[in-house]
């Protein structure tokens, strides 16, 4: 009685940590189906950023969220997402820029730019950078660290700072539009 | 932003055009690294001059990367292979090994791989092995059709990241590595060049020539 117990416990334990699995908008499933179709022809790889502008309509920075982590949760959906991984489709390319830099500097044992010194290389503002820290934390794959001076973040995962590699975390979509058509991305 | 040229020219190119981006990156590097320990009065004379002269003439010797000087052990490893198997790296000891990492949808690395195949037959049996190790390319699952398509005659397995990180880190694709007897890396090769079948299989008669 005392193990069956103890093993319902634990059994309600491990389920109330495990998160419940993401489920989509019918607005953000209409994001996904059009990925899944931009995936099936030859060489494409568009984002969820821009196949949120192209199925049109209103989208913000948690609709990406969703469809990122569902995409992260169901690799069988697609052979893109288990050949150039989630992060890939689902990031911006600031934030892919950021987490190149901040992965190198790590990996290098530099000290990372600050923010206005990122802000400038990207030639963005320096609220655009903020929300890209944002994003790549609520992704997992950045984590606040107040030790990093003027920055304040780091990579979550000392695997990310090997991840500069070919087609990793930092690899940057081509976008490209054909006259008359809707721009789509790349590999 | 370089590197996605890089990549993408050698998805779409066909032999001259990778060998030159390869060069541009390669010989950029070698610049900088002249400008970095050029004396300060050399650099106002025209470091950018000396750096430029110096790349060019060896141009054609930067485009296989090469840990000539000191060996380096090639790492262990246990992976799955695309047939369902596991394979180890135990597999490749006391062989010359040709360990190629390459992704199914790089044109270039398909285009060597019939190169693979002719080095695997002929030289199967006295001592060398080829392993294509697949990556950014799915699951095993994924590969198989692709490697059956391909007619690849050699092992194939998957890579990770550790595999990776152990080469020293995989930058562009095809990437392949010449391993000695000794389990020690030879030689890195970056890219695919028209004489690096020549070059290839002189280094591999020369290490199958070295005592076990």
């Amino acid at each position: 009685m005392i193990i069956l117990t103890s093993v319902l416990l634990a059994a309600s334990h491990a389920a109330a940590q495990t998160p419940p699995p993401v489920k989509l908008t019918d607005k953000q499933q209409k994001v996904l189906d059009y990925m899944l179709n931009d995936w099936n022809k030859q060489m494409r790889i568009t984002g969820v950023e821009l196949a949120m502008q192209n199925v049109g309509g209103q989208y913000s920075p948690d609709d990406r969220y969703a469809i990122g982590i569902f995409l992260r949760d169901n690799p069988r959906l697609h052979r893109t997402l288990r050949t150039f991984g989630w992060e890939t489709t689902s990031l911006t390319p600031t934030e892919k820029l950021i987490a190149r830099i901040v992965s190198r500097a790590e990996r290098e044992k530099q000290p990372p730019p600050t923010r206005q010194e990122l802000a400038k290389t990207l030639e963005v503002s320096p609220a655009v950078v903020t929300d890209a820290f944002r994003m790549l934390e609520r992704f997992g794959i950045m984590r606040p660290d107040p030790a990093v001076k003027n920055l304040g973040y780091r990579m979550a995962e000392d695997r990310y700072q090997d991840w500069e590699g070919a087609m990793r975390i930092t690899f940057m979509n081509h976008r490209v539009q054909v006259e008359g058509g809707k721009p789509f991305e790349v590999f | 932003m370089r590197f996605n040229s890089f990549c993408f020219s050698l998805w779409h190119s066909g032999g001259q055009q990778e060998v030159y981006i390869l060069r541009v990156v390669q010989q950029r590097r070698l610049a900088s690294l002249v400008a970095s320990i050029a004396p300060f009065w050399t650099r106002r004379l025209g470091v950018g001059l000396l750096a430029a002269g110096f790349t060019f003439a060896a141009g054609s010797a930067v485009q296989t990367v090469v840990f000539a000087q000191t060996l380096q052990p090639a790492p262990a490893f246990n992976l799955e292979s695309i047939d369902g198997t596991r394979f180890s790296s135990k597999a490749l000891e006391g062989n010359v090994a040709l360990v190629d990492f390459w992704a199914t949808w790089c044109g270039p690395c398909i285009a060597e791989i019939p190169r693979w195949n002719e080095l695997f037959v002929r030289y199967q049996g006295k001592g060398f092995v080829v392993l294509g190790v697949t990556i950014r390319s799915g699951w095993a699952s994924d590969i198989r059709p692709d490697a059956k398509k391909l007619k690849i005659a050699y092992p194939v397995v998957v890579g990770n990241d550790n595999v990776e990180k152990g080469f020293g880190g995989i930058w562009g694709f095809p990437t392949t590595f010449l391993i000695t007897r000794k389990g020690q890396i030879y030689k890195k090769y970056t890219g695919m060049y028209p004489q690096q079948q020549a070059q290839l299989e002189a280094d591999i008669q020369k290490l199958l020539a070295e005592k076990p």
